[in-house]
């Protein structure tokens, strides 16, 4: 394999890529996970590369690759729930291997034997860490057998830990929407829960506490939500009769 | 929504939250180093400024967990002392966010998609009559840093060329100056933390900014925060109960009747409490 370290204007561009990358489902060639593997197979000699990512705790587990028969290799190891990618989803980098070694063949039978017919004579994993957690594993497979360098591992881990990066930005991102959403839907659910229960007391000449026994009532016997119903009572959309 | 609770109760849950805080600090702490451990051994000009740029955010966001926990840390001795001392008033979690800001004075207000106010909480008398004024009138520091997402600074004669009728009654209240900052998240802007009258030299917009992102972070959008601060948010429900009330009485939207009750409030010098409480005692009938 070419020993040559990538140039600094290439390497650069490959980060660049990778923060640019949108964050979608792994099948995406214009995604973040395709990006890492593409970027994977081109700056790290002449070895494959495929991604392996777990986007939630289901244990569903998507992959990004470039070919099909590598493809497929990593697809079987998903479904044997075996393979170094796997391994290194504990957060360790699963180092250089001999795929035809004894190590390989008892911890990795079926993969090993695969990755052997596809011509490939080694194999490292480098963990996908997102935020405190490893989710996924960059998978590096070299043809041949000489081993894969140090410094190669480490430049993946770079690149790996880049694309984590985005993807824990990404993931922040999400939730600190969500919770902006059910902050700002549980306030204007009471603006408009407190605004029905001034309509219905005024409409029906009751207290507001009676107001808000009606508008509970009535959602809890039509099983609707409280803050719907009080919507409609403050549009005049729905009037509630009371006892 | 937590509601207030025993002093107990409270002081388990702020120091559950300031732990909480210590902990993720430490976390963003260490992924911090190890990145600029990596950015040491990059090979490249581009590997070393990514991690450094990594570690950079961590560094940040350690510091702002860090404040949190101050904060957190504060309400915890505030309601020590007054589970010591029953009587007084209980300590209200906004005091603490007064004084890490340099003031006696700071209110958060909360505010939905089309900017309306939703909710308020204040540290003390003077900042809970700046905040009613921004209510009643639609203007000033709180409702322009969420408009313009950016941090918003008046003081002395400058306060009334912004805002006419605030700046004014601003002054009126014997307050001279006045800083907001948004508090937002990932882009996301959920409204404004604003102090008064801060003392010189103790502390700067930086601080405030901090501040504010560490409410955020560990109150307002955490899942293990507490968006009511400690049961002291106020969401105006009487208010609300009223323009609900008045908008039958006068066949008119709800928000009409809001606006009506704002402008008596204003008109009157009074609170729109006030007039709402008087509106459902059958008291006042406006329109």
């Amino acid at each position: 394999m070419t020993t040559i370290f990538p140039p600094p204007q290439r390497l650069a561009e490959a980060f660049v890529d990778l923060a640019a990358s949108p964050v979608t489902a792994a099948s995406d060639p214009t995604g973040l996970l395709a990006c890492l593997a593409l970027h994977g197979s081109e700056l790290l000699g002449d070895c494959a590369a495929v991604v392996l990512y777990a986007p939630d705790k289901s244990g569903r587990v998507e992959v990004a690759g470039v070919g099909e028969d590598l493809m497929r290799l990593a697809h079987s190891a998903v479904g044997w729930g075996e393979g170094p990618g796997q391994d290194a989803f504990g957060g360790r980098p699963v180092a250089d291997t001999a795929l035809d070694g004894g190590l390989a063949r008892s911890k990795w039978p079926r993969f090993s034997a695969r990755a052997l017919e596809l011509g490939y004579g080694r194999v490292a994993a480098l963990p996908l860490r997102v935020g405190q957690e490893a989710s996924g594993a960059l998978v590096l497979l070299e043809p041949g057998s000489t081993p894969l360098l140090p410094q190669l591992l480490a430049l993946g881990q770079s690149l790996a830990d880049a694309a984590g990066w985005v993807l824990e930005r990404n993931r922040q991102l999400i939730e600190t929407r969500a919770l902006a959403d059910q902050l700002e839907h549980a306030l204007v659910s009471r603006v408009v829960i407190e605004q029905a229960k001034g309509t219905l007391a005024a409409r029906h000449a009751i207290s507001v506490d009676e107001a808000f026994r009606v508008l509970r009532a009535h959602a809890r016997s039509n099983r609707r939500r409280l803050s719907d119903v009080a919507r409609e009572v403050v549009d005049r959309t729905l009037d509630l009769p009371t006892g | 929504m937590a509601t207030g609770g025993a002093a107990s109760d409270l002081i388990a849950s702020a120091e559950r939250k300031a732990a909480l805080a210590r902990a993720r600090a430490a976390h963003e702490t260490a992924s911090a180093e190890r990145h600029e451990l990596l950015a040491g051994q990059a090979r490249t000009e581009a590997l070393k400024n990514m991690h450094l740029r990594i570690a950079g955010v961590h560094r940040a966001t350690a510091a702002c967990h860090l404040t949190a926990a101050r904060l957190q840390d504060d309400y915890v001795d505030r309601l020590t002392g007054w589970a010591h001392q029953r009587g007084t008033p209980k300590p209200l979690f906004m005091s603490g966010v007064a004084a890490a800001c340099g003031t006696g004075s700071a209110s958060v207000t909360l505010v939905g998609a089309s900017l309306e106010q939703l909710a308020l909480a204040a540290s003390d008398e003077p900042s809970r009559a700046a905040q009613e004024l921004e209510f009643l009138l639609g203007e000033g520091p709180s409702r322009d840093a969420t408009s313009e997402a950016r941090p918003v600074t008046a003081a002395g004669a400058a306060l009334r060329e912004r805002w006419p009728g605030y700046g004014s009654a601003l002054a009126d209240l014997g307050i001279d100056a006045v800083a907001a900052v948004p508090l937002s998240l990932s882009g996301r802007c959920v409204g404004a933390l604003a102090v008064f009258d801060p003392v010189q030299g103790v502390a700067d917009a930086d601080t405030f900014g901090e501040v504010a992102e560490a409410l955020t972070r560990s109150m307002l959008l955490s899942p293990d925060g507490d968006p009511g601060l400690y049961g002291a948010i106020d969401a105006y429900a009487q208010v609300h109960q009223a323009a609900g009330m008045l908008s039958e009485h006068l066949g008119c939207p709800v928000g009409d009747a809001l606006e009506l009750i704002k402008a008596r409030a204003f008109a009157e010098s009074d609170s729109a409490h006030s007039v709402a409480e008087r509106i459902i005692r059958g008291e006042l009938r406006l329109g």
